[in-house]
Formats: structure tokens, C-alpha cells, sequence
């Protein structure tokens, strides 16, 4: 499998789990809303925290995507790259 | 973001407007998965922070002191009956009910369905809505029926001598 393939399903694979996690935090922020009116201050705080997390992973997902993205333009460009990427790209493409 | 002419072609490339408008609509219009990841993950962020919000609502004390206020008198309301007051502020209408079996309940007037004004309806021993039928019990003001799902805040009462008082709120 290419690196753009590879990179391709993995992308379309993450931003579905972005998307399911947006989708979860709503549903989570509609209850916590709801928990609200209902003077059950106890659960807002649990809410709170679960919010704040899924949007941790979701900026790790985002991250990720971000570097690969961007090493897979320069190991196309082949400009320097970091070590290990140039590593890697050294052992699959080692006449570049 | 930038044009890409492998969107759409433009059938007037040698128009001598091209040059200082480049940008094909749909080109203008092209989400790319990279802008729409983007765009999720600060939507994202948006949701924490109003979770954050609420977790601060939460986390925050409630320092609500309520004051004792004479409603009326034991003999003024008859078994069955009910009388309307107003507490812990002027704002804030509510009933007192006095269930068949001498026993006095009160809560607050406004249904938690739509904030209608709920009435007392003796004959089923009920708080009803007249808005959208819904009706509570007059025992805990729990939902008995119609759309409310939440119960109606119950005012603490206690008699002193010949009379009640309202003395707090129990959301």
C-alpha cells in the first residue's frame, strides 16, 4: 500500500472518529443543559470534564493528521524532513 | 483558500477579467477535508469551554438563604381548598393546598413544562395546567400527567401556632 493511500484511509478513518466525538460532546452539553435546569449541579462537573477530554483526543486526532499530512508533502517534495521520518523514507525510497 | 483548476476549469481563461478574478466559484466553495477536520476540531473546543461554563455553574456554591413569611392563617384555607402567595420573592407566585386529609403541601405556581400558572383542582386532589394539561400531584408534586416531566419546587412550610409559614425551597 502507498504512503498516500495509507495516509488517505487513515485520514478518512479520523475524521469519522472526529466527528462521532463532536457529535457525542453535543449530546453530552444537551444533558448537562438539562442537569442544569433540573438543579442537579452534581452531574455539570462530571460533564464539564468529559467535554473538556474529548476535545483533548480530538486535538490529538487533529494534531496527528496535521504532521502526517505535512511530512507526506515534504517527503514528496523530498525536502529534509525529521530524523526518523528521513529514516523511514531512506529505507522505502533509498534511490531518492 | 486557494483556487484549484482542476475543479472547474474556467471556459473564459483568456477573458481579460480573468486575470484580476482567478477564482472559480466552485473552486471558492470546495471544502477540503483538511478545512472541514479543522473546522470540527474547533467546534469541539467551542463544546468544552461551554462545558467548562457548566462545570463552574456546578462547582459553585449555592449560598440561597431564605426567610420565614407568614402565608395566613390554619383556619383561612379549608380542607380541599388552596390560596395563592407569593415566595421567596414578589416574583415568584405560588400555591398552598390543603389536601382532604388536613395536611397543608405548597409549591411554586409555574409549571416546569412551559411556566404556565398551575391551579388546584380538588376534585382529583391535583395541581393541573391549563395550557397543556398537565397535572401534578398536590402529595410531592411529582408529574402525574401531560407533558411536564419535572416535579414542582415544594416550599417548606411550618406552622407556628395558628399559622404557616413558608420557610424554603426544595428544588
Amino acid at each position: 500500500m502507498s504512503r498516500q493511500a495509507q495516509g488517505t484511509t487513515m485520514f478518512t478513518g479520523l475524521l469519522w472518529l472526529i466527528g462521532i466525538d463532536v457529535m457525542l460532546q453535543l449530546w453530552l452539553l444537551t444533558a448537562g443543559l438539562e442537569a442544569l435546569l433540573e438543579h442537579r449541579y452534581s452531574v455539570l462537573v462530571p460533564v464539564g470534564a468529559v467535554l473538556l477530554g474529548l476535545f483533548l483526543l480530538n486535538l490529538c486526532f487533529y494534531q496527528y493528521i496535521r504532521r502526517f499530512d505535512l511530512e507526506l508533502r515534504v517527503w514528496n517534495s523530498g525536502e529534509a524532513v525529521s530524523p526518523s521520518f528521513q529514516t523511514r523514507r531512506d529505507a522505502e525510497t533509498p534511490g531518492r | 483558500m486557494k483556487a484549484d483548476a482542476s475543479v472547474s476549469p474556467s471556459p473564459c481563461r483568456g477573458c481579460p477579467w480573468h486575470e484580476d478574478f482567478p477564482v472559480e466559484w466552485e473552486a471558492d466553495h470546495y471544502v477540503t477535508r483538511r478545512e472541514l477536520a479543522k473546522f470540527l476540531t474547533q467546534g469541539s473546543g467551542l463544546l468544552a469551554a461551554a462545558g467548562a461554563a457548566l462545570a463552574v455553574m456546578g462547582a459553585r456554591p449555592e449560598h440561597t438563604a431564605y426567610s420565614a413569611q407568614r402565608i395566613c392563617g390554619v383556619g383561612e384555607v379549608p380542607a380541599g381548598g388552596s390560596r395563592l402567595f407569593r415566595y421567596p420573592t414578589e416574583e415568584d407566585p405560588c400555591i398552598l393546598v390543603s389536601r382532604p386529609d388536613g395536611e397543608f403541601r405548597a409549591y411554586s405556581q409555574v409549571c416546569t413544562h412551559l411556566a404556565c400558572a398551575v391551579v388546584h383542582r380538588p376534585q382529583s386532589d391535583s395541581l393541573f395546567c391549563p395550557c397543556h394539561h398537565g397535572s401534578f400531584a398536590t402529595n410531592d408534586g411529582r408529574p402525574t400527567g401531560g407533558p411536564p416531566t419535572r416535579r414542582l419546587p415544594q416550599i417548606r412550610l411550618e406552622r407556628r401556632g395558628e399559622d404557616l409559614y413558608a420557610v424554603g425551597v426544595e428544588i
